[in-house]
C-alpha cells in the first residue's frame, strides 16, 4: 500500500527505486527502501524536491552496486556463460569456413522450434517458466521437487538441441 | 591469545549509535545520528552491511515494525545490542584505553608544534 504523491509527502523517482529494490536482498527491500523514501520526503520539504532527488539517486546507486554482484551472480554468470559460449562457436565456425555453412534459416527452424515444443510438451508450460525464472534469480525459493523439475526441463532442452 | 576479533572502528559507532537511540533505533535515525554527531555521510547501503555482519556475529539482535505510510507503507526495521554486543564494546573500550595510557599527542596547529 502506497501513498500518493502530494506536496507534503512526494514519491522518489520510480525507477531509480524499482532498481534499487531489485538489486537488494529480500531481507532489506523493505527497510532500505522504506529509510530511502522517508529520508526522501523530509528533504524533498526542506531542500527541495531536486535536491533531494540529487541525494536519492546517490544513495541508491551506492546501495545497489553494493549488493548487485551479490544478488544477482546467477544472472550475471548466465550472462558470462552465454556469451562465452557464443564467442567460442562463432570463434569456431569462423576457422572452420564460412559462418553461411552453419548459420541459415533451415537449420535454426530444424533445431530451435521442435527442442522448444518437445521440451514444453514433455514437462509443461509453467515448469519451463519456474526453471528459467530460478537459473535468473538467486533469490528465489523452490521446493525439491520443483529444482528436479527445473533440471530435467534443461536436460531435455539440452537433449534435444543436440539430437 | 584470545582468538576473538576486536570491533572495527564503524562497528563500534554503530552499535554506539544504536545504544543511545535505544528503542528508536533504525536505519534512519542510525543515519541521521552519526550526520549530526559526527558529520559523517554514511550511505545506507554501507550502514545496513555493517548491521547485517553485526546481527550475524550476534551483537545486534532485529524486529520488523509496522508499515507506515511516510515510508511508502514499508516497515521500519529496529536495532537493539545484545549482552554480546555490550562485551565486545567494552572490550574495544579497554583495549584503546590501555594503548592510549601515558601517551600524548604532538598536534599541529597553524603550523606550529604543541
Amino acid at each position: 500500500m502506497s501513498t500518493p504523491f502530494t506536496e507534503q509527502n512526494p514519491l522518489p523517482p520510480k525507477m531509480t527505486e524499482k532498481f534499487l529494490t531489485w538489486c537488494l536482498p529480500k531481507s532489506l527491500k523493505e527497510p532500505v527502501a522504506g529509510d530511502l523514501s522517508e529520508e526522501f520526503s523530509g528533504k524533498a520539504v526542506i531542500e527541495g524536491l531536486s535536491e533531494a532527488r540529487v541525494w536519492y539517486f546517490r544513495q541508491a546507486f551506492l546501495t545497489a552496486f553494493r549488493y548487485l554482484f551479490k544478488t544477482k551472480r546467477g544472472l550475471f554468470m548466465f550472462i558470462f556463460g552465454i556469451l562465452t559460449f557464443l564467442g567460442t562457436l562463432l570463434m569456431a565456425l569462423l576457422m572452420s569456413g564460412e559462418l553461411d555453412m552453419f548459420v541459415n534459416i533451415p537449420s535454426f527452424l530444424v533445431v530451435v522450434p521442435p527442442a522448444l515444443f518437445i521440451t514444453i510438451g514433455i514437462s509443461s508450460k509453467q515448469t519451463c517458466k519456474q526453471a528459467l525464472l530460478l537459473m535468473l534469480d538467486d533469490e528465489l525459493e523452490a521446493s525439491l521437487t520443483e529444482l528436479k523439475s527445473a533440471k530435467q526441463m534443461f536436460q531435455v532442452l539440452g537433449n534435444t538441441s543436440v539430437l | 591469545m584470545d582468538k576473538e576479533k576486536y570491533l572495527g572502528e564503524f562497528e563500534q559507532v554503530i552499535l554506539l549509535a544504536t545504544m543511545r537511540l535505544g528503542s528508536q533505533a533504525y536505519g534512519k535515525t542510525i543515519r541521521v545520528l552519526l550526520a549530526e554527531l559526527l558529520k559523517r555521510d554514511v550511505t545506507v547501503g554501507a550502514l545496513y552491511a555493517t548491521l547485517e555482519r553485526l546481527e550475524n556475529k550476534g551483537m545486534v539482535t532485529a524486529k520488523m515494525g509496522e508499515p507506515t505510510n511516510e515510508r511508502g507503507g514499508r516497515a521500519k526495521k529496529y536495532f537493539e545490542v545484545t549482552a554480546k554486543g555490550h562485551q565486545s564494546l567494552k572490550r574495544s573500550k579497554d583495549a584503546l584505553t590501555l594503548m592510549w595510557q601515558d601517551l600524548s599527542l604532538r598536534l599541529v596547529s597553524n603550523g606550529e608544534m604543541l
